[in-house]
């Protein structure tokens, strides 16, 4: 299983997410990075690693259980 | 309005906050000052505010009002990020930031940080003395980055630094004299001059690419922006050398003032280097830019509240980053070194937001890895009390001269 979270203390607002994967992030009204979805397949993988990534904060956490993803 | 060619505030609005010089963060937090006509904005939750909405509720103040053939000229080409807007921007701008992230600017440490700092370590590590402003800090960014696009450079060949130095300082000029004609034309001379300097590699890397930046601005560019070409290549490759320059050296000599001039700390950092030089480099930034102005501005797309206070459509908001980096409503203790802050990057320094700096990753290295060997190598390094002390100037940030300088030293 593939998990997501945002610490929204840590998030800046860079929306560097948002744009990586505007299928999976979002914008709340408030500015801070937020998930779209909350379940995630092996082919989500690879962009939410890339947006894991980009974000400078280290905001997003991705992490993937024994099994992968849905 | 008290914008800015570049994007920075105004002489006008600059002189205004200068003479206000707030040492803490004011009540309320987000005040109207008629000589500037801007909303000053102070506190930490209010910067955050403005900068994680850029872009939305906000924008760069007034780019239109700048020449942009001048501005254009002066950066190397039209499509500089820092003029783009919309999702031209979003798109370059991420691009960019995957130049520097964690695992390129680790690969980035081993090929080309390292080397240079033990190079220009090696140069004075034999006389027991040395001013580590000129002969550490200002040598550093240029040659990483020169050594990451991939310009054909010795690290020893001062005489190319200081002449690239040269033209950025020309070029940097206009931004201290929007209305002077005479600093444009030497600008736009240095632009050119720094052009010619640079497009021999950059014609060469599309013929034959090789294992650095330019190759891969060439190769990725064209999936990334419409019609990308020569101009983009340049445009982009002077922008990576403006902005690892100048910041590099501020914020390396400022880390050193804070350690020589505070054995607790570098004691403190020792205790545990490999957890505590990257917070410390994190608390020397957000500290580094307390006690000077450092003013960004924005202007409201639409009516909105900062804080609480009512802003119009068209106002102008200048924030006051050094105040944000130690309102201590968000930061206990915000004078002081801390080691172990619970987010210890979320200062403004890189700004935040859309527009935050691209090459964060890069300049947090640098800083910490040269930390790292000039104490590891030198563990006698202390200020040498018999020189002139170290001295900086009350404004600055971003491109700004505002480090402590000089750095006399002993070892």
């Amino acid at each position: 299983m593939i998990r997501v979270s945002i610490d929204q203390d840590a998030c800046m607002g860079n929306q560097l997410c948002v744009g990586e994967a505007p299928d999976i992030f979002e914008l709340d009204s408030g500015g801070h990075a937020r998930l779209r979805a909350l379940h995630f397949t092996d082919a989500d993988l690879a962009t939410l690693r890339s947006a894991e990534a980009l974000c400078p904060m280290g905001a997003i956490v991705v992490s993937v259980d024994a099994g992968g993803g849905r | 309005m008290g914008e800015h060619p570049h994007g920075g505030v105004s002489a006008k609005v600059l002189a205004a906050v200068s003479r206000f010089q707030p040492q803490t963060v004011p009540s309320p937090a987000v005040l109207w000052m008629e000589e500037a006509e801007a909303w000053l904005v102070t506190s930490y939750e209010a910067i955050h505010y403005v900068l994680r909405n850029d872009e939305r509720l906000f924008r760069l103040a007034h780019p239109e009002a700048a020449p942009a053939q001048a501005v254009a000229a002066l950066r190397g080409g039209k499509r500089t990020h820092r003029l783009l807007r919309g999702d031209e921007h979003e798109r370059i701008h991420r691009w960019y930031m995957k130049w520097f992230l964690p695992h390129e600017v680790e690969r980035y440490a081993d090929l080309y940080i390292r080397p240079e700092v033990e190079l220009i370590i090696d140069r004075f590590a034999q006389h027991g003395r040395a001013e580590l402003c000129h002969q550490f800090c200002e040598p550093l960014g240029p040659r990483v980055i020169a050594a990451v696009l991939g310009l054909p450079v010795r690290s020893d060949n001062d005489a190319y630094f200081q002449q690239a130095q040269g033209y950025n300082d020309a070029i940097l000029a206009w931004n201290g004299a929007p209305e002077n004609r005479e600093v444009l034309a030497a600008g736009i001379t240095a632009s050119h001059a720094l052009n010619e300097m640079l497009l021999p590699t950059i014609r060469a890397r599309k013929a034959e690419p090789r294992a650095d930046l330019i190759s891969r601005m060439w190769a990725e560019g064209p999936s990334i922006v419409d019609g990308w070409g020569e101009e983009d290549v340049l445009v982009a490759t002077r922008e990576m050398i403006l902005g690892a320059s100048g910041t590099t050296r501020e914020a390396l000599a400022n880390a050193l003032h804070l350690l020589l001039t505070d054995r607790n700390v570098l004691e403190a950092v020792l205790r545990d280097p490999a957890a505590n030089w990257p917070n410390f480099v994190e608390e020397s930034l957000r500290l580094q830019d307390s006690r000077i102005i450092v003013a960004i501005p924005r202007v409201a797309n639409e009516d909105v509240q900062i804080a609480g206070v009512p802003v119009k459509r068209d106002d102008l908001v200048v924030m006051l980053t050094d105040l944000g980096n130690v309102d201590e409503r968000h930061y206990a203790d915000p004078t002081v070194v801390h080691l172990s802050r619970r987010s210890p990057k979320d200062h403004f320094v890189f700004g935040a937001g859309p527009r935050a700096c691209i090459g964060a990753n890069l300049g947090r290295r640098q800083v910490r890895t040269a930390l790292e060997l000039v104490f590891g190598r030198l563990p006698r390094l202390a200020l040498d009390s018999t020189a002139e002390p170290p001295f900086r100037s009350g404004v600055g940030g971003g491109f700004g001269k505002s480090s402590y300088a000089p750095l006399h030293v002993t070892f």
